[in-house]
């Protein structure tokens, strides 16, 4: 069947009426959790992860895709409206749409930004819709050290494009990888790194340690370092709407800001960092009225938000036809689809069609209920970002708490919490980067699958690993990724001195 | 490490060794480039820039509010440990209207509590309240 035929159904199975409102109601969650402020869209689907542990897999797919959005679309409006940025994707949003909403264009800003998101999402759901089932076909070649070699590449680019620097990077990766470590090995059943505690053994629940990454840490560090300040809520004072002239200068950044977004989520870059601020640049750098550029130029906030869109979209083409998250944000849903005994890779189109073609109609749907729900209602949402901060910190804590413990009813899980998120605050502290660690932690068993596959392939001849095309292609790319930065450092270094002498 | 005799050619101890070296010699390198002087830079929020110096009375206060909840969790039960969580969190971010703070945090945890028992089935302590809620 062609992939249209098979998005035709997975419709039929989005649009049945129970799936219908699991999708809703998870637009409905995701908003909500994504606007309010200190909970990002990887925290979000984290903390909502319990919430569908009792529903049928195919529901929860889609009440995930829909999270997934929702938690994507809220984040923008919180980092438009409050006085400071958000998490990374939005910092570009932040920075231009803010300026708008202080100089009285609030709804316009939010506007470009809903729109420009559903443009986005929509024209990146589709190349998802037909470019997942063609690499998943591809994927199928792949042999186990391949596989390895594309992990290690997802691994080196996260570690090393975030953070303040390459070795922090690489520090909160291999943390992860070893906490990944834990408990009983898969294939041989040893029992690693839990230190004679017979709780550790079914290993260290990603889950719980991503709630206690990024909520408790994220508290405790707050509480060390933002208590006295007070953030305030920009009034929205014009309509939530766009005049004839700001869709005249919003709809060529919004289609750059796709083309720039779903490519760079294909590709492991580790989140929404940089395409946002490579779509800005464009923008900038294509604009007549650069002068604004600063001061709240509406094309700095439509093109990023549709690359932040495209780019969450683009991130689901390796996770569902590969298995590979190259977001913290992804890596979240993998969990998700985890808990469900569900294994996204390329066998995924054939053993489970009708949940990978329901998710994806339902990203089509999602989407569009999202500009429904939210351009009107905005003002509904804004009551959220004025929930009294102590409130919403108490909040976040207990249920962060009650996530780390309701997956297994464990208080060892509490315990790890806890450890995590004296962790989650020192990484805060010292600039160390979150999102590998957490790569780290969910791919490291799944690199060691295909370490121990390639091995057994060639009886223990660790020359397997760099055998064929694709590993020496890939390896050779990673070094280059390492190494071309390092060296252009040192040579412009150099060329400084020469000058200086 | 205990690894069970003849299971598979490869010893679940080679990938480990991987990550434990990839572990020290990244650790060697960072130790080096904070002794170079480069000790990082704290991290800015959804508030904005961070404060040059850290309030640590307020983050121990919240440490303790998450410390409480995992000790009550067991022996009181979730609505009495959410409850010291929430007003405990509330109270380090600067509440201090206690009797309101206090009501507010045990409505959250009591909506908590029902909704996912009853609403999701999914299982938390009782504790003190066993015989109210039937479990």
């Amino acid at each position: 069947m062609s992939s249209f035929n098979l998005l035709i159904e997975g419709f039929a199975t989005a649009l049945t009426l129970t799936n219908l409102m699991y999708g809703l109601l998870g637009t409905f969650l995701g908003t909500l959790v994504g606007v309010l402020p200190g909970i990002g869209p990887a925290l979000a689907i984290a903390l909502l992860l319990p919430v569908t542990a009792s529903i049928d897999p195919t529901a929860a797919i889609i009440m995930f895709a829909s999270i997934y959005y929702g938690a994507m679309y809220g984040g923008s409006t919180t980092s438009i409206l409050l006085n400071t940025p958000g998490e990374s994707g939005s910092v570009i949003t932040a920075l231009e749409g803010n300026k708008m909403a202080r100089s009285g264009r609030a709804g316009a800003a939010l506007a470009t930004a809903a729109i420009g998101s559903f443009v986005a999402g929509t024209i990146a759901t589709l190349l998802l819709a037909f470019g997942a089932p063609a690499l998943a076909n591809l994927a199928l070649t792949i042999k186990p050290a391949g596989y390895l070699a594309l992990m290690i590449l997802a691994f080196a680019t996260v570690g090393t494009l975030l953070g303040s620097s390459m070795i922090r990077g690489l520090i909160s990766l291999a943390v992860g990888l070893t906490l990944g470590l834990v408990g009983a090995d898969l294939q041989s059943g040893a029992i690693r790194l839990t230190f004679g505690n017979p709780n550790a053994i079914d290993g260290i629940e990603t889950v719980t340690v991503i709630v206690a990454i990024f909520a408790l840490g994220e508290a405790v560090y707050f509480a060390s370092r933002f208590k006295n300040e007070n953030w305030s809520v920009l009034q929205i004072k014009d309509r939530a709407w766009m005049s004839k002239a700001d869709w005249k200068r919003s709809w060529r950044p919004w289609l750059r800001g796709t083309a720039i977004g779903f490519p760079l989520g294909v590709i492991p870059a580790g989140g929404s960092e940089v395409p946002t601020f490579l779509s800005y640049g464009v923008e900038k750098k294509l604009s007549k009225r650069k002068e604004e550029f600063g001061k709240g130029a509406i094309e700095g906030v439509a093109g990023p938000e549709a690359a932040n869109n495209a780019n969450a979209a683009g991130a689901l083409v390796p996770l569902l036809a590969l298995g590979l998250p190259t977001s913290a944000t992804a890596a979240v849903v993998l969990v998700a689809f985890q808990s469900f005994q569900i294994q996204p890779g390329p066998m995924l189109f054939e053993t489970n069609p009708q949940i990978v073609w329901g998710l994806i109609a339902s990203l089509f749907i999602g989407n569009t209920l999202l500009l429904v729900m939210n351009l009107p209602f905005i003002r509904v949402w804004i009551l959220l970002l004025k929930i009294p901060r102590p409130y919403l910190y108490g909040g976040i804590v207990t249920l962060a708490l009650l996530g780390a413990y309701a997956l297994n009813s464990s208080t060892f899980d509490l315990q790890v919490a806890l450890a995590i998120a004296v962790l989650g605050y020192l990484f805060r502290r010292f600039g160390v980067p979150l999102t590998p660690l957490i790569i780290g932690l969910i791919m490291g068993p799944l690199a060691e699958v295909q370490f121990k596959r390639s091995l057994q392939i060639s009886n223990g001849d660790y020359g397997i690993l760099v055998e064929g095309f694709l590993p020496k292609a890939l390896y050779t790319l990673m070094f280059l990724l390492i190494l071309l930065p390092v060296i252009y450092k040192a040579i412009n270094k150099r060329k400084q001195k020469e000058l200086a002498n | 490490m205990l690894v069970p005799d003849g299971t598979s050619v490869i010893s679940p101890r080679s990938f480990s060794y991987v990550i434990g070296s990839f572990l020290v010699i990244t650790s060697v390198l960072l130790i080096s480039e904070i002794l170079r002087g480069n000790s990082g830079v704290p991290e800015g929020t959804e508030a904005g820039d961070p404060f040059q110096k850290a309030d640590f009375k307020t983050m121990a206060q919240v440490v303790a509010a998450i410390c409480a909840n995992v000790i009550l969790l067991d022996l009181l039960g979730f609505i009495v440990a959410a409850t010291v969580s929430f007003w405990g969190v509330a109270y380090a971010f600067g509440a201090r209207k206690y009797l309101k703070d206090l009501m507010i945090a045990i409505i959250f945890s009591v909506i908590v509590y029902f909704g996912f028992t009853q609403g999701l089935n999914i299982n938390l302590p009782a504790g003190i309240f066993a015989d109210l809620t039937g479990k």
